[in-house]
Protein backbone atom coordinates (compact mmCIF):
# COMPACT_ATOMS: atom_id res chain seq x y z
CA UNK A 1 0.00 0.00 0.00
CA UNK A 2 2.77 2.41 0.98
CA UNK A 3 6.23 2.41 -0.58
CA UNK A 4 8.96 4.78 0.57
CA UNK A 5 12.35 4.58 -1.05
CA UNK A 6 15.46 6.48 -0.02
CA UNK A 7 13.59 9.19 1.85
CA UNK A 8 15.97 11.90 3.06
CA UNK A 9 15.07 15.12 4.81
CA UNK A 10 17.08 17.86 6.52
CA UNK A 11 16.04 20.74 8.71
CA UNK A 12 17.81 24.10 8.30
CA UNK A 13 19.53 22.69 5.25
CA UNK A 14 22.66 24.50 4.17
CA UNK A 15 23.18 26.20 7.53
CA UNK A 16 25.61 25.36 10.35
CA UNK A 17 22.62 24.10 12.35
CA UNK A 18 21.63 21.55 9.70
CA UNK A 19 19.92 18.52 11.20
CA UNK A 20 19.35 15.23 9.42
CA UNK A 21 15.74 14.29 10.19
CA UNK A 22 15.46 11.33 7.79
CA UNK A 23 18.65 9.60 6.66
CA UNK A 24 17.39 7.37 3.88
CA UNK A 25 14.27 5.51 4.94
CA UNK A 26 13.06 2.53 2.91
CA UNK A 27 9.72 1.15 3.96
CA UNK A 28 7.02 -1.00 2.51
CA UNK A 29 3.70 -1.15 4.33
CA UNK A 30 1.24 -3.79 3.15
CA UNK A 31 -2.51 -3.20 2.87
CA UNK A 32 -4.36 -3.29 6.21
CA UNK A 33 -1.14 -3.26 8.19
CA UNK A 34 -1.28 -1.24 11.43
CA UNK A 35 2.25 -0.02 12.05
CA UNK A 36 3.27 1.59 15.33
CA UNK A 37 6.39 3.72 15.37
CA UNK A 38 8.46 4.57 18.43
CA UNK A 39 11.79 6.27 18.96
CA UNK A 40 13.43 8.98 21.01
CA UNK A 41 12.91 12.68 20.40
CA UNK A 42 14.37 13.75 17.08
CA UNK A 43 14.40 10.21 15.71
CA UNK A 44 12.39 11.31 12.69
CA UNK A 45 9.08 9.58 13.46
CA UNK A 46 6.84 12.59 12.98
CA UNK A 47 8.91 13.86 10.07
CA UNK A 48 8.40 10.52 8.33
CA UNK A 49 4.61 10.86 8.58
CA UNK A 50 4.73 14.53 7.64
CA UNK A 51 6.88 13.76 4.62
CA UNK A 52 4.46 11.04 3.54
CA UNK A 53 1.46 13.36 3.95
CA UNK A 54 3.27 16.17 2.14
CA UNK A 55 3.21 18.58 5.09
CA UNK A 56 6.94 18.79 4.49
CA UNK A 57 8.33 18.00 1.07
CA UNK A 58 11.22 15.56 1.52
CA UNK A 59 14.63 16.53 0.12
CA UNK A 60 14.92 13.18 -1.65
CA UNK A 61 13.17 9.85 -2.04
CA UNK A 62 10.08 8.47 -3.72
CA UNK A 63 6.63 7.88 -2.26
CA UNK A 64 4.02 5.53 -3.66
CA UNK A 65 0.57 5.05 -2.15
CA UNK A 66 -1.93 2.59 -3.59
CA UNK A 67 0.26 2.09 -6.67
CA UNK A 68 0.25 5.84 -7.37
CA UNK A 69 3.50 7.79 -7.32
CA UNK A 70 2.71 10.81 -5.15
CA UNK A 71 6.26 12.14 -4.81
CA UNK A 72 5.49 15.36 -6.66
CA UNK A 73 1.98 15.87 -5.24
CA UNK A 74 1.46 18.74 -2.81
CA UNK A 75 -0.18 18.17 0.54
CA UNK A 76 -3.72 19.08 -0.50
CA UNK A 77 -3.57 16.62 -3.39
CA UNK A 78 -2.19 13.79 -1.24
CA UNK A 79 -5.20 14.29 1.06
CA UNK A 80 -7.19 12.34 -1.49
CA UNK A 81 -5.35 9.17 -0.39
CA UNK A 82 -3.96 10.04 3.02
CA UNK A 83 -5.60 11.23 6.26
CA UNK A 84 -3.36 12.53 9.01
CA UNK A 85 -4.15 13.53 12.59
CA UNK A 86 -1.74 15.81 14.41
CA UNK A 87 -0.87 15.54 18.11
CA UNK A 88 -2.21 19.04 18.66
CA UNK A 89 -6.00 18.78 19.20
CA UNK A 90 -6.33 22.34 17.82
CA UNK A 91 -4.78 21.39 14.47
CA UNK A 92 -7.25 18.92 13.00
CA UNK A 93 -10.58 20.68 13.52
CA UNK A 94 -11.87 24.21 12.86
CA UNK A 95 -13.02 25.87 16.14
CA UNK A 96 -15.37 28.55 14.75
CA UNK A 97 -17.32 26.07 12.67
CA UNK A 98 -19.94 23.65 13.96
CA UNK A 99 -19.45 19.90 14.21
CA UNK A 100 -21.56 19.32 11.09
CA UNK A 101 -19.62 21.95 9.14
CA UNK A 102 -16.33 20.31 10.12
CA UNK A 103 -17.77 16.97 9.05
CA UNK A 104 -18.92 18.46 5.73
CA UNK A 105 -15.38 19.67 5.06
CA UNK A 106 -14.02 16.19 5.77
CA UNK A 107 -16.79 14.55 3.73
CA UNK A 108 -15.32 15.95 0.50
CA UNK A 109 -11.69 15.15 1.38
CA UNK A 110 -9.59 15.32 -1.74
CA UNK A 111 -12.54 16.05 -4.01
CA UNK A 112 -13.59 19.20 -5.84
CA UNK A 113 -15.79 21.52 -3.89
CA UNK A 114 -18.61 23.09 -5.83
CA UNK A 115 -21.69 25.16 -5.17
CA UNK A 116 -23.88 22.45 -3.67
CA UNK A 117 -25.05 22.91 -0.09
CA UNK A 118 -22.39 21.79 2.39
CA UNK A 119 -24.79 20.51 5.04
CA UNK A 120 -27.86 18.72 3.73
CA UNK A 121 -30.32 16.43 5.45
CA UNK A 122 -28.86 13.41 3.69
CA UNK A 123 -25.32 14.30 4.71
CA UNK A 124 -26.46 14.98 8.27
CA UNK A 125 -27.65 11.37 8.49
CA UNK A 126 -24.22 10.18 7.33
CA UNK A 127 -22.50 12.43 9.88
CA UNK A 128 -24.74 11.23 12.69
CA UNK A 129 -24.12 7.59 11.86
CA UNK A 130 -20.36 8.12 11.72
CA UNK A 131 -20.28 10.11 14.97
CA UNK A 132 -22.45 7.63 16.84
CA UNK A 133 -19.67 5.04 16.42
CA UNK A 134 -17.44 6.91 18.88
CA UNK A 135 -20.25 7.00 21.45
CA UNK A 136 -19.46 10.45 22.83
CA UNK A 137 -22.87 11.91 22.10
CA UNK A 138 -21.44 14.21 19.42
CA UNK A 139 -24.14 13.04 17.00
CA UNK A 140 -26.71 14.95 19.07
CA UNK A 141 -24.68 18.16 19.03
CA UNK A 142 -24.20 18.69 15.30
CA UNK A 143 -24.61 22.47 15.48
CA UNK A 144 -22.26 22.95 18.44
CA UNK A 145 -19.16 25.00 17.71
CA UNK A 146 -16.10 22.75 17.80
CA UNK A 147 -14.15 25.35 19.81
CA UNK A 148 -16.35 24.57 22.82
CA UNK A 149 -15.41 20.85 22.85
CA UNK A 150 -12.70 19.32 25.06
CA UNK A 151 -9.36 18.18 23.65
CA UNK A 152 -10.43 14.53 23.80
CA UNK A 153 -13.71 15.24 22.04
CA UNK A 154 -11.88 17.24 19.37
CA UNK A 155 -9.42 14.40 18.72
CA UNK A 156 -12.27 11.87 18.58
CA UNK A 157 -14.02 14.15 16.08
CA UNK A 158 -10.76 14.49 14.14
CA UNK A 159 -10.59 10.69 13.97
CA UNK A 160 -14.14 10.41 12.66
CA UNK A 161 -13.37 13.14 10.12
CA UNK A 162 -10.15 11.42 9.08
CA UNK A 163 -11.90 8.20 8.09
CA UNK A 164 -15.21 9.68 6.87
CA UNK A 165 -14.17 9.79 3.21
CA UNK A 166 -12.48 6.37 3.41
CA UNK A 167 -8.84 7.27 2.80
CA UNK A 168 -6.37 4.60 1.71
CA UNK A 169 -3.94 5.44 4.51
CA UNK A 170 -4.41 6.78 8.04
CA UNK A 171 -1.49 8.53 9.74
CA UNK A 172 -1.67 9.17 13.48
CA UNK A 173 1.04 11.47 14.81
CA UNK A 174 0.91 10.99 18.60
CA UNK A 175 -2.75 11.87 18.42
CA UNK A 176 -3.26 11.04 22.11
CA UNK A 177 -0.15 12.77 23.45
CA UNK A 178 -1.81 16.03 24.48
CA UNK A 179 -4.78 14.37 26.19
CA UNK A 180 -5.25 13.41 29.83
CA UNK A 181 -4.84 9.66 30.52
CA UNK A 182 -8.57 8.95 30.57
CA UNK A 183 -9.28 10.79 27.32
CA UNK A 184 -6.16 9.24 25.75
CA UNK A 185 -7.38 5.74 26.61
CA UNK A 186 -10.81 6.56 25.20
CA UNK A 187 -9.44 7.95 21.92
CA UNK A 188 -7.05 4.99 21.60
CA UNK A 189 -9.94 2.55 22.06
CA UNK A 190 -11.93 4.37 19.37
CA UNK A 191 -8.86 4.33 17.12
CA UNK A 192 -8.46 0.59 17.41
CA UNK A 193 -12.15 0.05 16.75
CA UNK A 194 -12.35 2.15 13.58
CA UNK A 195 -9.03 0.92 12.20
CA UNK A 196 -10.04 -2.72 12.51
CA UNK A 197 -13.61 -2.09 11.33
CA UNK A 198 -12.57 -0.21 8.22
CA UNK A 199 -9.47 -2.36 7.66
CA UNK A 200 -7.38 0.78 7.27
CA UNK A 201 -3.70 0.79 6.48
CA UNK A 202 -2.42 2.76 9.45
CA UNK A 203 0.84 4.23 10.72
CA UNK A 204 0.83 5.50 14.30
CA UNK A 205 3.64 7.38 16.00
CA UNK A 206 3.56 7.13 19.77
CA UNK A 207 5.73 7.87 22.77
CA UNK A 208 3.79 5.31 24.73
CA UNK A 209 5.71 2.03 24.64
CA UNK A 210 2.74 0.10 25.93
CA UNK A 211 0.48 1.44 23.17
CA UNK A 212 3.13 0.62 20.58
CA UNK A 213 3.25 -2.98 21.74
CA UNK A 214 -0.44 -3.47 22.43
CA UNK A 215 -1.84 -1.97 19.24
CA UNK A 216 -1.09 -2.81 15.64
CA UNK A 217 0.51 -5.77 13.95
CA UNK A 218 3.91 -4.29 13.14
CA UNK A 219 6.31 -2.17 15.17
CA UNK A 220 9.06 0.11 13.96
CA UNK A 221 11.67 1.79 16.08
CA UNK A 222 13.45 4.78 14.62
CA UNK A 223 16.74 6.33 15.62
CA UNK A 224 18.61 9.21 14.04
CA UNK A 225 16.45 9.22 10.94
CA UNK A 226 16.58 5.49 10.27
CA UNK A 227 14.38 2.51 10.99
CA UNK A 228 16.46 0.38 13.39
CA UNK A 229 13.89 -2.18 14.56
CA UNK A 230 11.14 -3.69 12.43
CA UNK A 231 9.12 -6.54 13.95
CA UNK A 232 5.77 -7.96 12.96
CA UNK A 233 3.61 -11.04 13.35
CA UNK A 234 4.16 -13.39 16.26
CA UNK A 235 7.45 -11.75 17.16
CA UNK A 236 5.60 -8.49 17.82
CA UNK A 237 2.90 -10.23 19.83
CA UNK A 238 5.58 -11.48 22.20
CA UNK A 239 7.36 -8.13 22.59
CA UNK A 240 7.87 -6.63 26.03
CA UNK A 241 8.94 -3.12 26.91
CA UNK A 242 12.24 -4.24 28.41
CA UNK A 243 12.86 -6.56 25.49
CA UNK A 244 12.40 -3.64 23.12
CA UNK A 245 14.86 -1.44 24.98
CA UNK A 246 17.42 -4.25 24.92
CA UNK A 247 16.90 -4.73 21.23
CA UNK A 248 17.42 -1.08 20.67
CA UNK A 249 20.74 -1.15 22.54
CA UNK A 250 22.05 -4.04 20.53
CA UNK A 251 21.02 -2.62 17.19
CA UNK A 252 22.01 0.98 17.65
CA UNK A 253 25.15 0.06 19.57
CA UNK A 254 24.94 2.94 21.96
CA UNK A 255 23.28 4.10 25.14
CA UNK A 256 20.07 6.00 24.55
CA UNK A 257 20.35 9.63 25.53
CA UNK A 258 16.80 9.73 26.82
CA UNK A 259 15.99 6.20 27.78
CA UNK A 260 13.23 7.41 30.06
CA UNK A 261 11.17 8.43 27.09
CA UNK A 262 11.22 4.92 25.74
CA UNK A 263 10.30 3.18 28.95
CA UNK A 264 7.60 5.53 30.13
CA UNK B 1 -32.26 64.87 12.58
CA UNK B 2 -34.23 63.25 9.83
CA UNK B 3 -31.55 64.07 7.27
CA UNK B 4 -28.95 62.55 9.59
CA UNK B 5 -30.90 59.29 9.58
CA UNK B 6 -31.80 59.21 5.91
CA UNK B 7 -28.38 60.21 4.62
CA UNK B 8 -26.82 57.85 7.19
CA UNK B 9 -29.01 55.00 5.93
CA UNK B 10 -28.37 55.77 2.27
CA UNK B 11 -24.61 56.04 2.67
CA UNK B 12 -24.60 53.19 5.16
CA UNK B 13 -26.19 50.92 2.57
CA UNK B 14 -23.73 52.05 -0.12
CA UNK B 15 -20.75 51.49 2.16
CA UNK B 16 -22.43 48.36 3.52
CA UNK B 17 -21.22 46.47 0.42
CA UNK B 18 -17.72 47.53 1.36
CA UNK B 19 -18.31 46.34 4.93
CA UNK B 20 -19.44 42.96 3.52
CA UNK B 21 -16.23 42.79 1.50
CA UNK B 22 -14.10 43.57 4.54
CA UNK B 23 -16.09 41.04 6.55
CA UNK B 24 -14.96 38.37 4.06
CA UNK B 25 -11.29 39.30 3.76
CA UNK B 26 -10.52 40.82 7.16
CA UNK B 27 -12.91 39.06 9.54
CA UNK B 28 -13.33 35.63 7.94
CA UNK B 29 -9.92 35.20 6.30
CA UNK B 30 -7.93 37.41 8.70
CA UNK B 31 -6.39 39.18 5.72
CA UNK B 32 -6.05 42.96 6.24
CA UNK B 33 -6.62 43.66 2.57
CA UNK B 34 -5.26 47.10 1.70
CA UNK B 35 -6.10 46.49 -1.96
CA UNK B 36 -9.47 48.04 -1.14
CA UNK B 37 -7.86 51.46 -0.66
CA UNK B 38 -7.07 51.44 -4.36
CA UNK B 39 -9.97 49.30 -5.49
CA UNK B 40 -12.70 51.56 -4.12
CA UNK B 41 -11.67 54.76 -5.97
CA UNK B 42 -10.57 52.79 -9.04
CA UNK B 43 -14.00 51.20 -9.40
CA UNK B 44 -15.58 54.63 -8.93
CA UNK B 45 -13.30 55.97 -11.65
CA UNK B 46 -14.10 53.12 -14.03
CA UNK B 47 -17.84 53.61 -13.53
CA UNK B 48 -17.61 57.40 -13.94
CA UNK B 49 -15.41 57.21 -17.05
CA UNK B 50 -17.76 54.70 -18.67
CA UNK B 51 -20.82 56.81 -17.86
CA UNK B 52 -19.17 59.89 -19.36
CA UNK B 53 -18.26 57.83 -22.40
CA UNK B 54 -21.92 56.98 -22.84
CA UNK B 55 -22.22 53.51 -21.32
CA UNK B 56 -25.46 52.62 -19.59
CA UNK B 57 -25.34 52.80 -15.76
CA UNK B 58 -25.81 49.03 -15.16
CA UNK B 59 -23.02 48.23 -17.63
CA UNK B 60 -20.72 50.83 -16.04
CA UNK B 61 -21.46 49.41 -12.58
CA UNK B 62 -20.92 45.79 -13.61
CA UNK B 63 -17.63 46.58 -15.37
CA UNK B 64 -16.51 48.45 -12.23
CA UNK B 65 -17.30 45.39 -10.12
CA UNK B 66 -15.39 43.15 -12.52
CA UNK B 67 -12.38 45.47 -12.31
CA UNK B 68 -12.51 45.10 -8.52
CA UNK B 69 -12.62 41.30 -8.82
CA UNK B 70 -9.55 41.39 -11.07
CA UNK B 71 -7.74 43.67 -8.59
CA UNK B 72 -8.51 41.19 -5.80
CA UNK B 73 -7.28 38.28 -7.89
CA UNK B 74 -4.02 40.11 -8.64
CA UNK B 75 -3.45 40.87 -4.94
CA UNK B 76 -4.30 37.25 -4.13
CA UNK B 77 -1.89 35.93 -6.73
CA UNK B 78 0.91 38.18 -5.47
CA UNK B 79 0.30 36.89 -1.96
CA UNK B 80 -0.33 33.19 -2.60
CA UNK B 81 1.76 32.46 -5.70
CA UNK B 82 4.68 34.82 -5.14
CA UNK B 83 4.70 34.53 -1.35
CA UNK B 84 4.53 38.26 -0.65
CA UNK B 85 3.27 39.33 2.79
CA UNK B 86 -0.49 40.05 2.79
CA UNK B 87 -0.33 43.73 3.74
CA UNK B 88 2.44 44.42 1.25
CA UNK B 89 0.57 42.59 -1.54
CA UNK B 90 -2.42 44.87 -0.93
CA UNK B 91 -0.33 48.04 -0.82
CA UNK B 92 1.41 47.14 -4.07
CA UNK B 93 -1.86 46.63 -5.92
CA UNK B 94 -3.46 49.73 -4.36
CA UNK B 95 -0.47 51.79 -5.42
CA UNK B 96 -0.65 50.49 -8.98
CA UNK B 97 -4.42 51.10 -9.04
CA UNK B 98 -3.80 54.79 -8.23
CA UNK B 99 -1.92 55.15 -11.51
CA UNK B 100 -4.45 53.00 -13.32
CA UNK B 101 -7.27 55.23 -12.09
CA UNK B 102 -5.55 58.47 -13.15
CA UNK B 103 -4.84 56.92 -16.55
CA UNK B 104 -8.44 55.75 -16.88
CA UNK B 105 -10.02 59.03 -15.87
CA UNK B 106 -7.35 61.22 -17.48
CA UNK B 107 -7.62 63.68 -14.58
CA UNK B 108 -7.99 63.45 -10.78
CA UNK B 109 -11.74 64.13 -10.70
CA UNK B 110 -14.61 63.21 -13.02
CA UNK B 111 -17.96 64.94 -12.30
CA UNK B 112 -21.17 63.09 -13.14
CA UNK B 113 -23.71 65.77 -12.50
CA UNK B 114 -25.53 65.74 -15.83
CA UNK B 115 -25.40 62.02 -16.47
CA UNK B 116 -28.02 59.40 -15.84
CA UNK B 117 -27.02 57.09 -12.96
CA UNK B 118 -27.98 53.64 -11.77
CA UNK B 119 -30.28 55.26 -9.20
CA UNK B 120 -32.27 57.18 -11.79
CA UNK B 121 -32.57 54.11 -14.01
CA UNK B 122 -33.50 51.73 -11.21
CA UNK B 123 -36.07 54.11 -9.76
CA UNK B 124 -37.52 54.69 -13.22
CA UNK B 125 -37.70 50.92 -13.68
CA UNK B 126 -39.41 50.50 -10.30
CA UNK B 127 -41.76 53.41 -11.00
CA UNK B 128 -40.51 55.48 -8.07
CA UNK B 129 -39.71 59.17 -8.11
CA UNK B 130 -36.11 60.18 -7.58
CA UNK B 131 -35.64 60.93 -3.93
CA UNK B 132 -33.46 59.88 -1.02
CA UNK B 133 -36.12 57.41 0.09
CA UNK B 134 -36.26 55.99 -3.40
CA UNK B 135 -32.50 55.51 -3.37
CA UNK B 136 -32.76 53.81 0.03
CA UNK B 137 -35.44 51.44 -1.26
CA UNK B 138 -33.31 50.52 -4.28
CA UNK B 139 -30.15 50.08 -2.19
CA UNK B 140 -32.00 47.98 0.38
CA UNK B 141 -33.22 45.68 -2.39
CA UNK B 142 -29.73 45.40 -3.83
CA UNK B 143 -28.35 44.66 -0.37
CA UNK B 144 -30.91 41.90 0.11
CA UNK B 145 -29.99 40.34 -3.23
CA UNK B 146 -26.21 40.56 -2.71
CA UNK B 147 -26.44 39.59 0.98
CA UNK B 148 -28.69 36.65 0.13
CA UNK B 149 -26.27 35.47 -2.55
CA UNK B 150 -23.38 35.71 -0.08
CA UNK B 151 -25.37 33.84 2.56
CA UNK B 152 -26.05 31.08 0.07
CA UNK B 153 -22.43 30.94 -1.17
CA UNK B 154 -20.96 30.73 2.34
CA UNK B 155 -23.11 27.65 2.99
CA UNK B 156 -21.99 25.77 -0.11
CA UNK B 157 -19.08 23.30 -0.11
CA UNK B 158 -16.80 25.89 -1.68
CA UNK B 159 -18.02 28.68 0.62
CA UNK B 160 -17.49 26.48 3.66
CA UNK B 161 -13.91 25.83 2.52
CA UNK B 162 -13.47 29.60 2.17
CA UNK B 163 -14.71 30.18 5.73
CA UNK B 164 -12.64 27.32 7.12
CA UNK B 165 -9.47 28.67 5.49
CA UNK B 166 -9.60 31.66 7.82
CA UNK B 167 -10.42 29.47 10.80
CA UNK B 168 -7.84 26.68 10.49
CA UNK B 169 -5.73 26.82 7.38
CA UNK B 170 -3.59 23.81 8.33
CA UNK B 171 -6.64 21.60 8.71
CA UNK B 172 -8.22 22.81 5.49
CA UNK B 173 -5.06 22.01 3.54
CA UNK B 174 -4.91 18.55 5.10
CA UNK B 175 -8.48 17.94 3.90
CA UNK B 176 -7.42 18.46 0.31
CA UNK B 177 -8.24 22.12 -0.26
CA UNK B 178 -5.74 24.28 -2.11
CA UNK B 179 -5.82 27.26 0.25
CA UNK B 180 -4.18 29.44 -2.39
CA UNK B 181 -7.42 29.13 -4.36
CA UNK B 182 -9.76 29.76 -1.43
CA UNK B 183 -7.76 32.85 -0.46
CA UNK B 184 -7.93 34.18 -4.00
CA UNK B 185 -11.68 33.56 -4.14
CA UNK B 186 -12.11 35.47 -0.87
CA UNK B 187 -10.07 38.43 -2.09
CA UNK B 188 -11.85 38.45 -5.45
CA UNK B 189 -15.27 38.50 -3.77
CA UNK B 190 -14.18 41.03 -1.17
CA UNK B 191 -12.80 43.45 -3.74
CA UNK B 192 -15.77 42.90 -6.03
CA UNK B 193 -18.03 44.06 -3.19
CA UNK B 194 -15.77 47.02 -2.43
CA UNK B 195 -15.83 47.94 -6.13
CA UNK B 196 -19.64 47.79 -6.14
CA UNK B 197 -19.56 50.15 -3.20
CA UNK B 198 -17.18 52.48 -5.08
CA UNK B 199 -19.32 52.52 -8.22
CA UNK B 200 -22.50 53.22 -6.21
CA UNK B 201 -20.77 55.93 -4.15
CA UNK B 202 -19.50 57.76 -7.25
CA UNK B 203 -22.99 57.77 -8.79
CA UNK B 204 -24.61 58.92 -5.58
CA UNK B 205 -22.21 61.78 -4.82
CA UNK B 206 -21.96 62.75 -8.50
CA UNK B 207 -18.23 62.40 -9.03
CA UNK B 208 -15.27 60.04 -8.84
CA UNK B 209 -12.10 61.27 -7.23
CA UNK B 210 -8.63 59.79 -7.04
CA UNK B 211 -8.37 60.46 -3.31
CA UNK B 212 -11.68 58.94 -2.21
CA UNK B 213 -10.08 55.68 -1.07
CA UNK B 214 -7.98 56.95 1.81
CA UNK B 215 -8.87 55.20 5.06
CA UNK B 216 -11.34 52.86 3.33
CA UNK B 217 -10.14 49.71 5.08
CA UNK B 218 -10.27 51.22 8.56
CA UNK B 219 -13.66 52.85 7.99
CA UNK B 220 -15.15 49.57 6.75
CA UNK B 221 -13.54 47.61 9.55
CA UNK B 222 -15.02 50.11 12.01
CA UNK B 223 -18.46 49.49 10.52
CA UNK B 224 -17.97 45.74 10.87
CA UNK B 225 -16.86 45.93 14.50
CA UNK B 226 -19.69 48.34 15.42
CA UNK B 227 -22.11 45.80 14.00
CA UNK B 228 -20.46 42.95 15.88
CA UNK B 229 -20.58 44.92 19.12
CA UNK B 230 -24.28 45.62 18.74
CA UNK B 231 -25.46 42.29 17.36
CA UNK B 232 -22.74 40.02 18.72
CA UNK B 233 -20.85 37.41 16.76
CA UNK B 234 -22.70 34.37 15.60
CA UNK B 235 -23.51 32.49 12.45
CA UNK B 236 -23.03 33.62 8.88
CA UNK B 237 -26.41 35.34 8.67
CA UNK B 238 -25.82 37.39 11.76
CA UNK B 239 -22.33 38.41 10.57
CA UNK B 240 -23.69 39.62 7.22
CA UNK B 241 -26.54 41.50 8.86
CA UNK B 242 -24.31 43.08 11.48
CA UNK B 243 -21.85 44.31 8.82
CA UNK B 244 -24.63 46.15 6.97
CA UNK B 245 -26.25 47.52 10.14
CA UNK B 246 -22.83 48.49 11.48
CA UNK B 247 -22.17 50.39 8.29
CA UNK B 248 -25.47 52.27 8.63
CA UNK B 249 -24.71 53.09 12.28
CA UNK B 250 -21.22 54.30 11.37
CA UNK B 251 -22.45 56.54 8.56
CA UNK B 252 -25.26 57.91 10.76
CA UNK B 253 -22.66 58.75 13.42
CA UNK B 254 -20.58 60.45 10.75
CA UNK B 255 -23.55 62.46 9.51
CA UNK B 256 -24.38 63.40 13.08
CA UNK B 257 -20.81 64.50 13.69
CA UNK B 258 -20.89 66.65 10.56
CA UNK B 259 -24.11 68.23 11.82
CA UNK B 260 -22.37 69.13 15.06
CA UNK B 261 -19.70 70.86 13.01
CA UNK B 262 -16.91 68.26 13.06
CA UNK B 263 -15.15 68.00 9.70
CA UNK B 264 -15.46 64.59 8.01
CA UNK B 265 -11.69 64.19 8.21
CA UNK B 266 -11.93 63.86 12.00
CA UNK B 267 -13.65 60.54 11.52
CA UNK B 268 -10.56 58.77 10.23
CA UNK B 269 -9.08 58.97 13.72
CA UNK B 270 -12.37 58.00 15.36
CA UNK B 271 -12.59 54.95 13.09
CA UNK B 272 -8.99 53.99 13.87
CA UNK B 273 -9.63 54.17 17.62
CA UNK B 274 -12.86 52.17 17.26
CA UNK B 275 -11.13 49.39 15.35
CA UNK B 276 -8.24 49.31 17.80
CA UNK B 277 -10.66 49.07 20.73
CA UNK B 278 -12.59 46.28 19.07
CA UNK B 279 -9.39 44.35 18.38
CA UNK B 280 -8.06 44.63 21.95
CA UNK B 281 -11.44 44.22 23.65
CA UNK B 282 -11.30 40.39 23.82
CA UNK B 283 -7.86 40.55 25.48
CA UNK B 284 -8.98 43.23 27.94
CA UNK B 285 -12.10 41.24 28.76
CA UNK B 286 -10.06 38.12 29.51
CA UNK B 287 -7.61 40.04 31.66
CA UNK B 288 -10.45 41.67 33.54
CA UNK B 289 -12.11 38.29 34.16
CA UNK B 290 -8.83 36.87 35.45
CA UNK B 291 -8.41 39.78 37.82
CA UNK B 292 -11.96 39.38 39.11
CA UNK B 293 -11.46 35.65 39.58
CA UNK B 294 -8.16 36.14 41.35
CA UNK B 295 -9.68 38.68 43.72
CA UNK B 296 -12.62 36.42 44.43
CA UNK B 297 -10.28 33.52 45.16
CA UNK B 298 -8.12 35.76 47.35
CA UNK B 299 -11.19 36.75 49.32
CA UNK B 300 -11.97 33.08 49.78
CA UNK B 301 -15.21 33.32 47.83
CA UNK B 302 -16.25 31.14 44.96
CA UNK B 303 -15.08 32.28 41.55
CA UNK B 304 -17.95 33.31 39.37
Amino acid sequence: MIHMRGVVHHFLRGTVNEVVALAGVNLHVRPQEFVTIIGSNGAGKSTLLRALAGVVMADAGRFTVADTDITCWLEHRRAELISRIDQNPLASTAPQLSIEENMALAFLRGRNRGLGMAVTGKRRDVFRAALSKVALGLEDRLTTKVGTLSGGQRQALALVMAILAEPRVLLLDEHCAALDPKAAAQVMAITEKVVSEQKLTTMMVTHNMEHAIRYGNRLLMMHKGRVVVDVSGPEKTCLTASGLVEKFHILSGEILPDETLLTS
Amino acid sequence: METVLTSGTEEGLIYGFMALGILLSFRMLGFPDLTVEGCFPFAAGVAATLLVAGASPPVATIVAVLSGIVAGLIAGAIHTRLGINNILAGILVASALYTAQLRTMGRPNVPLLNYDTIYGQALGFLGLTESRWGNIAFLAMLTLIVGGALFWFLHTDLGLAVRATGDNEIMVRSLGVDVRDTKMITLALGNGLVALSGALAAQEQGFADVSMGIGTLVAAAAAVVIGETVLGQGGVGRSLLSAVLGSIAYRALLAFGLRLGFPATDFKAVAAVLVLLALVAPQLRNRWRETVTRRAVARGGAAT
